[in-house]
């Protein structure tokens, strides 16, 4: 255990994503105004009382970054979580009684796969509209079949050892072979996969945001304020660069703890 | 006689935090032109570090501490990277252990072959082609032109074997390092493999450097004989005065764990403990189980032996049922085993419990010892602290402290983790005991070890055991009978000491001519 | 070949009848609900007697399964129906949105690929070396920003800082290459560094098999060992990576040509979307998905002609 601790790119994700999920748990003690009012516009960053500027209706910025944490973190783990849910509880039994539920449920899987992300956001949207609910319909829609994928081909591969044979043999039932076997033998690599989709799942939200497809226009949304500040990036490039560099750090933050992860293995 | 190679005071450090200090401690011997020096140890001795060492291609983390390593005279140790390339493959080659991995999947046999020369003599095309040619002749290969156009995947593990060693004498090397190259190999191919690298030997007169663990091997091939342990050559000398006249412990004690062609007393008939009768399995048009007839009796072991491909361990697992059987009758104290259901199935199988093959993959890793085996006594009919109390009197029965109760699988060597494995099995306490090649993973010693405790608590508890193995000599050790399998089918089932004398099928006698170091 | 033969006739079958569940998915999730369909067609402001007028005339009385095994028939010949937005016939309209998306994509994967594969096979050929740590860092950072904050950041270094590149991609005044290095740019920096250590580990893995330690001890040099025995083996596992990656790489097409404007097939659809544009949706999923089972199909021919081992059955 001591020993993940020493590897510095652990250390900096989890301060990274340490600070960003406290920022988006505190967000309405940390930000200094409220978000949705506005002040003078086009303030640029360093201004008395608003260190990041503000935007175009005169929102100040830094509020509206720790304010748009939330929506970002609340919506990538949900979506993440039941994404895993489903992902995990199909992929074993695939995995591991194989036969028709195997080939169905991979069809199913790979259907859904066929699909770039997007292409599917986007038809989700047409279908169903835009709303907190269908991002997360969409979001987990996309990613349960790569949870799937994953967690089959883990349980395949446990599935052959002989400690699984030995419970079997005794009679043990297979739920809890499942659970107990090959669950928390696989749980080292899903946790790293766990980190690394729940930063690409905020990447997806973010690029929805960025569509305009996302949330509803007045909250405050770090691919929503690019949008918004993309017109006016020539003159007054800090509307767009502050939401990219939060979004940046926080998957980057993901990235370096599944790395940490993966090594510590 | 002259030194082909002279290796003087070699140590090869290990990283920092190993278990000791170095792989290879201190080692100096000379092996002469046209002589097989057998190299024996234990895994984990040191020996194959050795033979990467003379290579100049130690691993990364490794690195030759001390010492020299002279080829015909010229020190190799501190020489460039290019002018030790060029010795490579050329003045001194390698045999592997893993013939098929060995191969690049993705190239044809004719075209590695002929890298050999590519990299070392400049041929004529022509030249070329026609030497690959002579040298699949002289590795006796039938239908050379289509194994040439092959990839290693479509030959078996005797043909790679062959093309690896006419790769190592393709030009006459001085001196070649055979690295356990039959450990992979059945019997019958282990037997032809020899005969090829002796007769290499006396034609090319190279002088052979044969790493093994196996004292029958080291009986039929060795002029002369040196013993590893923990990285120190603990005694050297002819073949005939270590194996007869050893002088070391270490030495006499392997010697002494060598499963000998003795046959233990068959003990009074019994009635049945389990009775098989027409068991098939086939996969797609492989029969692996092609009707196996077998009656196992009461408190008594019956040894399966046979080649890899002969369906012994199909067998193994469609007698516990982890392979479905596609048709037979299993029965087992009075129920037929085979046409139980769902929980019915569950609570059967209690009576036909496993050991496994491989030490390392057969106990989860994420469980506790006590918890894995109080887990099967539970299963098997104990409530909770009864559970437990069984665990920790298996833990015992097998020899274990009472400690590794709470410890992972990590912390135990192979030998312990088998004893672990047998303790789990019985812990349910079972009619029959099936050992799938329980103890082939384990050194010679350990192997003994293990061996002598499964006829102890046979005799003790009194189960009935079927033991599969592809060793004879090991089937002769612990078995009162012994059924011979091949191509799924059982071919001779006698007791053991008859089979020995009396062999009535072909097979059998090839098999028992095969037998190393008789 | 036979085997080969039948693994791939296999494949292709699945591939089939993926792309049947793919359209029937896409005719349900947009064409089940058929007074929803008529809002979108005419509009909001359409009266109820206008849209049950036009949902007879156009055949919307008839079972959900009728229709779409219709639709399906009209999209197999080619007939993809009109766009509401566009007011334009769809195969009309997406047949230049489609090559222009098809150069961008086609740069992108033709830099990134090589670029890959050469960063990953430099960094696995040994594991641990400064090179190695260098792309495993570089790898890290690129794929963790999204791809319109990596547009939003070069823009801002490239655009305003520097000055060099135009800042939007329309193609206004005709083509021009220079429009074109901002996006591509922005598509190699967010899938390399993934390929790459795909690549890495792949290589890794395949420099620890015997048969590497066998050229090496035949007394090839290391460059020799890389080139002739690791690199086609290590190449399997990216063929195969490289095609699952086309659908992350279409959904930042879309990012990038709505970022910089530029008239693809990304925008086309984004626009659709935005305007509830049904059969105009409906055909460009169909499109996309199309693409996906293509690179698919790739993978598995090149798997093939990679490796000897599908070519010539399982041997034993």
């Amino acid at each position: 255990m001591s020993a993940r601790w020493r590897q510095p790119g652990l250390i900096v994700g989890v301060v990274v994503v340490g600070l960003w999920v406290f920022v988006a748990v505190f967000a309405p003690l940390l930000a200094p105004r409220d978000p949705l009012v506005s002040f003078a516009p086009l303030l640029r960053p360093g201004a008395a009382g608003f260190p990041l500027g503000t935007d175009l209706l005169g929102r100040d910025i830094l509020s509206r970054l720790c304010w748009g944490a939330r929506p970002v973190l609340g919506l990538a783990l949900a979506a993440t979580l039941i994404a895993y849910a489903l992902g995990v509880t199909a992929g074993l039994i695939a995995g591991y009684r194989r036969g028709w539920a195997d080939t169905l449920l991979s069809f199913i899987a790979n259907v859904i796969l066929a699909f770039p992300v997007l292409v599917l956001y986007l038809v989700v949207i047409v279908a169903l509209g835009a709303s907190y609910l269908n991002v997360i319909i969409a979001v987990t829609f996309g990613s349960a079949p790569a949870v799937f994928r994953i967690v089959r081909g883990i349980t395949i591969d446990i599935a052959h050892r002989d400690y699984i044979a030995a419970a079997v043999t005794q009679g043990e039932a297979a739920w809890r072979i499942m659970v107990v076997d090959v669950l928390p033998n696989a749980a080292p690599s899903l946790a790293v996969d766990f980190c690394l989709r729940l930063g690409y799942t905020a990447i997806v939200i973010g690029a929805l945001g960025f569509l305009g497809l996302g949330l509803p226009p007045p909250a405050p949304d770090w691919g929503g304020m690019v949008t918004d500040g993309r017109a006016l990036a020539f003159a007054f490039p800090h509307l767009v660069i502050f939401p990219c560099i939060a979004i940046s750090s926080l998957v980057l933050g993901l990235s370096l703890i599944a790395d940490g992860l993966r090594d510590a293995q | 006689m002259s030194a082909v190679l002279t290796v003087r005071d070699l140590s090869v450090a290990l990283p920092p935090g190993s278990d000791r200090p170095f792989a290879v401690d201190g080692v100096s011997f000379d092996l002469q032109r046209g002589e097989i020096l057998c190299i024996v140890g234990a895994s984990g001795s040191g020996k194959s570090v050795l033979s990467a060492a003379i290579m100049g291609a130690l691993p990364g983390r490794l690195r030759q501490s001390q010492g020299s390593i002279a080829l015909g005279g010229r020190d190799l140790t501190g020489l460039p990277a290019a002018a030790l390339r060029a010795l490579r493959g050329d003045r001194m080659a390698l045999i592997p252990q893993e013939p098929l991995a060995a191969l690049n999947p993705t190239m044809t046999i004719a075209r590695q072959l002929a890298e050999v020369f590519d990299l070392h003599a400049q041929l004529p095309a022509a030249e070329r082609t026609r030497r690959v040619r002579a040298l699949l002749e002289a590795m006796h290969l039938p239908d050379i032109d289509r194994i040439a156009r092959s990839y290693p995947h479509q030959l078996s593990g005797g043909q790679c074997q062959r093309i690896c060693i006419a790769m190592a004498l393709a030009l006459g090397p001085d001196m070649l390092i055979a690295d356990e190259p039959t450990t992979a190999l059945d019997v019958t191919t282990q037997a032809q493999i020899l005969r090829l690298i002796r007769d290499g030997r006396d034609r090319g007169g190279h002088g052979v450097l044969f790493i093994t663990h196996d004292f029958g091997v080291v009986r039929d091939i060795a002029d002369r004989v040196a013993v590893m342990e923990a990285g120190r050559l603990v005694e050297i000398g002819t073949a005939a005065d270590v194996l007869l006249r050893p002088a070391h412990a270490y030495t006499r004690a392997l010697l002494a764990a060598v499963p000998k062609l003795e046959c233990k007393p068959p003990g009074s008939p019994a009635p049945a403990a389990m009775t098989v009768r027409g068991l098939t399995r086939h996969f797609g048009a492989t029969r692996a189980l092609d009707g196996v007839d077998l009656v196992l009796e009461r408190g008594a072991t019956l040894a399966i032996v046979g080649e890899s491909g002969s369906g012994k361990s199909t067998l193994a697992r469609a007698l516990v049922r982890i392979v479905e059987p596609g048709g037979g009758s299993v029965e087992i104290g009075g129920i037929d085993f085979l046409a139980q259901r769902g929980t019915g199935l569950r609570r059967a199988r209690r009576q036909v419990q496993m050991i496994f093959q491989d030490p390392y993959g057969a106990l989860n890793p994420r469980r506790r010892i006590g918890g894995i085996i109080a887990r099967a006594a539970g299963l098997g009919g104990l409530g909770g602290a009864a559970a437990r109390d069984r665990a920790v009197e298996l833990l015992a029965l097998v020899g274990l402290p009472a400690d590794a109760y709470d410890r992972f699988p990590a912390a135990f060597s192979g030998g312990q983790r088998q004893r672990i494995g047998i303790a789990r099995a019985l812990a349910m306490n079972p009619a029959v005991l099936i050992a799938d090649e329980s103890v082939s993973a384990l050194d010679v010693l350990v192997q003994a070890q293990v061996l002598a405790l499964l006829a102890e608590l046979q005799a003790r508890l009194g189960v009935a055991m079927l033991f599969i193995t592809h060793d004879l000599r090991v089937a002769c050790a612990i078995s009162d009978r012994i059924a011979v399998m091949r191509r799924g089918k059982i071919v001779e089932t006698c007791d053991a000491a008859t089979l020995l004398a009396h062999p009535s099928h072909d097979y059998t006698r090839a098999l028992i001519a095969a037998i190393p170091g008789q | 070949m036979t085997a080969a033969a039948v693994w791939l006739a296999r494949r292709a079958l699945l591939l089939v009848l993926t792309m049947l569940a793919v359209s029937f998915l896409v005719h349900l999730a947009l064409e089940a609900n058929v007074a929803d369909v008529a809002v979108k067609v005419l509009g909001q402001f359409s009266t109820p007697d206008q849209r049950a007028a036009w949902l007879h005339e156009h055949g919307y009385d008839d079972p959900f399964l009728t229709r779409y095994l219709r639709w399906l028939g009209h999209f197999v010949r080619g007939n993809w129906g009109r766009s509401t937005y566009y007011q334009e016939d769809i195969v009309t309209l997406i047949r230049p949105r489609l090559a222009a998306s098809a150069i961008l994509a086609g740069a992108a994967l033709a830099v990134m690929v090589p670029l890959s594969l050469a960063l990953g096979i430099a960094a696995g050929a040994r594991a641990g070396s400064g090179i190695d740590r260098a792309v495993s860092v570089l790898a890290i950072v690129t794929t963790s920003i999204p791809d319109f904050a990596a547009a939003a950041f070069l823009t801002a270094i490239f655009v305003l800082g520097l000055g060099w590149l135009p800042g939007v991609s329309t193609m206004a005044g005709g083509f021009d290459a220079r429009e074109l290095v901002l996006p591509v740019l922005v598509l190699v920096l967010g899938s390399t560094g993934y390929l790459a250590r795909m690549t890495r580990a792949s290589m890794i893995e395949v420099m620890a098999q015997p048969y590497i330690r066998t050229a090496l001890l035949k007394g090839a040099s290391p460059l020799r060992i890389i080139i002739r025995h690791a690199l086609r083996n290590a190449l399997l596992t990216p063929v195969t990576v490289i095609m699952l990656q086309i659908p992350w790489i279409l959904s930042g097409v879309i990012v990038v040509e709505v970022f910089f404007a530029y008239r693809g097939f990304g925008t086309l659809l984004y626009q659709a979307a935005l305007n509830s544009d049904v059969y105009l949706v409906e055909a460009a999923a169909m499109v996309s998905v199309v693409a996906v089972v293509a690179s698919q199909i790739l993978a598995d021919l090149a798997y093939v002609a990679l490796d000897p081992r599908l070519r010539h059955g399982g041997g034993r």
